[in-house]
């Protein structure tokens, strides 16, 4: 028989799984450590869910565990750092490319433009292209609804710029 | 091109992981459990050593107190009190180790900030003056021991004292102070600017 706490977390995975797996992979480059923070954000949630009071929609609060778990990730592990590869590295295969391996290219150009944005912009621009409101985004973060819609309109222009800069190499 | 084709781009993005709760929520249990052994495991051991020197102190002061004046009991006390505090502080981490990932991001890092402050401040200022009342304390329990003994003979026990407790001292204070005062300091500049940048 399942508990409340195994339901809820139930649920949580469910609807959660793929918007949290996506902010992992804003916030760093490499797919592997990637899937180390997912897996410790999962933990961090089971872990936490015995606490979770309701005073925030779950929403908010799994992101929250998302974000501040992902900024204590990078904390412990320095190493984890994207260094930048090479761009015969980067750009290889367009001339070559079918339709989907186009947009895996694409998808691939767009984490490593992320990858050039500071950290704290990484966090928000997840939460951006989670389709997040400006107001949720200021209660993940703790930030005031006006600077929030100031920052993510500059770092959303710098991504385009980055992703424009990518196309003309 | 355009903020919008990007974002259809990455939510279309596969995702490479299955929500398979049943394992997962197995995995998580048994990691947790494994989490929970450790840092209890940690505790207990510390906990236990200390305890014997506490009981072995005890031994000491039963044995000996009716040979030795006031400084013999009043260092005992202090020794043991400095124990007694110290496996208290230990188990209330255990106990009450919160991480308050559930606040906002920019009060996470508030959160993260003083303790690493009050880390930093454990490193710096209280193990000096753990290591002062330690000292102080040997210095009281060696002088009353050894008060039958030459001026000579006193002067170098306290000097042996001394120089121990100046040695740990010095021998944490270059090879490990530094690099844990290092490390907390890169994790206060990082944090500090992490909230900037979210505030600005």
């Amino acid at each position: 028989m399942l508990t409340q706490q195994e339901i809820l977390f139930n649920e949580l995975v469910k609807t959660h799984h793929a918007s949290i797996y996506r902010i992992c992979r804003a916030y760093l480059y490499d797919v592997s450590h990637a899937d180390d923070l997912y897996q410790e954000i999962l933990f961090q949630v089971w872990k936490s869910l015995q606490n979770f009071k309701g005073e925030s929609k779950v929403g908010t609060w799994i992101y929250r565990i998302a974000v501040n778990t992902a900024i204590s990730f990078n904390q412990k592990n320095k190493k984890h750092q994207f260094v930048s590869l090479p761009d015969f590295i980067q750009v290889p295969y367009e001339e070559t490319l079918l339709q989907k391996q186009e947009q895996e290219s694409q998808l691939d150009q767009l984490r490593y433009c992320i990858s050039q944005l500071e950290t704290s912009d990484r966090l928000v621009i997840s939460l951006v292209l989670e389709d997040k409101s400006y107001k949720e985004i200021a209660e993940i973060t703790g930030t005031n609804i006006n600077n929030t819609g100031v920052k993510i309109n500059r770092i959303k222009a710098r991504l385009v710029k980055l992703m424009e800069n990518r196309k003309g190499i | 091109m355009n903020f919008e084709e990007l974002q259809k781009s990455w939510q279309g993005q596969p995702v490479n992981v299955i929500p398979d709760t049943t394992n997962l929520k197995s995995s998580l249990q048994t990691r947790w459990e494994q989490y929970q052994r450790k840092l209890f495991k940690q505790k207990m051991y510390g906990s236990i050593l200390l305890l014997v020197t506490l009981a072995w102190l005890g031994w000491v002061y039963l044995a000996f107190r009716e040979q030795f004046r006031w400084p013999f009991t009043a260092s005992i006390a202090a020794m043991n009190t400095l124990i007694l505090v110290y496996i208290f502080v230990s188990w209330k981490s255990y106990a009450f180790k919160k991480e308050n990932l559930e606040c906002s991001s920019t009060g996470y890092i508030s959160y993260q900030l003083d303790k690493l402050k009050w880390q930093r401040k454990t490193v710096t200022l209280y193990t000096w003056v753990y290591l002062v009342l330690l000292w102080l304390s040997l210095v009281m329990y060696i002088s009353e021991v050894a008060a039958k003994g030459t001026v000579l003979f006193q002067c170098v026990a306290v000097l042996v004292v001394t120089t121990y407790v100046l040695g740990v001292h010095l021998w944490y204070r270059y090879k490990k102070q530094q690099k844990v005062l290092a490390e907390i300091d890169e994790m206060i500049t990082d944090l500090r600017q992490i909230r900037q940048e979210l505030t600005d």
